[in-house]
């Protein structure tokens, strides 16, 4: 009976195809599956055909497999069975992206040493609508300093803040929770905690999201790593991937001296916060020219399947001097389909070397 | 017969954003009433109630 029906899938379950395998990405329900490169093939060459003419085109050599594809794809509710006609009902998504404001987020590193005038840098930023904050402290600030900070910073404009924060054994319990409860903030991450305290501090955070890390990342360059927790399966994400860099489009940052960049690892200045606005940066020809990168202008990963769902980092690449190459953190190979650890990769060595690397956190 | 084609996402409840789950918990009285003339206080939206989700995309991948 379903043989003679069209599978549909949903517009928001997306194949993507990798070298090796590809993927369906429910943009509604943020997860992904992986799926054949075959079945791939199935869907977007035969779209509108109905099962039995799918089967035929093979010569019912793989009717098993095609049946268990479909099977694969109804017990998952990846789409549905309907007749050809309806199935010219369902358009797809629009894959355009756009967004109201000029700068979506900001990258802000503060060091001990860093003179940060954050009235001002608020003010700017609020001119550009940049509604997500990140705000990454290298040294040991108390609550009360990273409060004064907020003050400053929060305007209406703010929708959240993201705090990298050092872990500093005099902050209190009722202080953290209290900074969070009095800011807009979506998220604090505590690192160089000690792993005995990792345990107690994780349970009397249970109810925040408050998260202790062990690892060091004192400053910028522990930026860029590449893993599948950072990926994102949501229409906005994988419609921005489509056309821009899923990193730093609509990004600005500074970093720790001040200086007004596109990510506070990379190298090129636009000027220094002190004598320089914000909107003068990013009318700087030149800024806006790494928004456009997108995955499929990339090396390798343009044969990848998490290019729509992944986020990419242009600061350090497996040739340093080539825009287009490899994250140089990213340990997955497309060809392979396989995870390894980016670090011991012998093709990546010379890049470490270059930008030092051989002393960081590798994780 | 017009079901088969919807579907809800798997946790409806989960997916709502942090900002109408704490709204619902809100007891009425509170509820500002925004208007041009009246706008957003802005020491509302400095407080939990107003917490807004993340970003849809990592702003870095320091950690």
């Amino acid at each position: 009976m379903k043989s003679d029906l069209v599978f549909n899938l949903f517009s928001n379950c997306i194949p993507v195809k990798g070298s090796k395998r590809s993927i369906i990405c429910d943009l509604e329900r943020n997860a992904f599956r992986f799926i054949p490169n075959s079945l791939y093939f199935i869907l977007t060459k035969f779209k509108r055909a109905n099962i039995a003419s799918i089967k035929e085109k093979f010569n019912h050599q793989y009717d098993k497999f095609i049946d268990e594809y479909f099977l694969f794809l109804e017990k998952n509710e990846f789409g549905h069975y309907c007749t050809i006609e309806e199935a010219k009902h369902f358009p797809p998504i629009n894959m355009e992206f756009d967004h109201h404001s000029i700068i979506t987020n900001t990258i802000i590193d503060i060091n001990k040493n860093s003179r940060h005038n954050y009235k001002r840098i608020s003010g700017q930023l609020g001119n550009l609508n940049c509604y997500y904050w990140q705000l990454r402290f290298f040294d040991v600030f108390d609550i009360k300093t990273i409060n004064d900070i907020l003050l400053n910073t929060a305007e209406e404009h703010i929708r959240s803040f993201h705090l990298i924060i050092k872990y500093n054994s005099a902050d209190k319990i009722p202080e953290i929770k209290k900074l969070y409860e009095s800011f807009p903030i979506a998220r604090i991450d505590f690192y160089l905690t000690p792993k005995n305290k990792m345990k107690v501090l994780g349970n009397s955070y249970k109810d925040y999201p408050i998260y202790f890390f062990d690892i060091n990342i004192d400053n910028e360059t522990h930026c860029g790593k590449i893993k599948s927790d950072y990926f994102q399966v949501n229409i906005p994400h994988f419609s921005e991937a489509q056309q821009h860099n899923t990193c730093l489009n609509r990004k600005i940052s500074i970093d720790v001296n001040g200086e007004i960049k596109n990510c506070p690892s990379m190298n090129k200045s636009f000027g220094n916060i002190k004598n320089t606005t914000l909107q003068q940066a990013l009318e700087k020809s030149a800024f806006k020219d790494v928004w456009n990168i997108n995955k499929d202008k990339i090396a390798v990963c343009k044969d990848c399947e998490f290019r729509k769902i992944c986020t990419d980092c242009r600061a350090y690449t497996e040739s340093p001097n080539d825009v287009y190459s490899k994250p140089l953190k990213c340990g997955y190979d497309p060809y392979t389909a396989k995870w390894k650890k980016w670090s011991t990769n012998p093709l990546k060595q010379k890049a470490i070397e270059y930008y030092k690397f051989q002393h960081i956190n590798t994780q | 017969m017009a079901k088969k084609y919807f579907r809800l996402p798997a946790k409806v409840i989960d997916t709502l954003p942090l900002q109408y789950q704490k709204l619902e918990q809100m007891p009425k009285s509170k509820f500002p009433k925004w208007t041009i003339k009246n706008p957003v206080p802005s020491k509302f939206l400095n407080t939990q109630k107003m917490k807004i989700f993340p970003m849809y995309k990592p702003i870095s991948k320091i950690i």
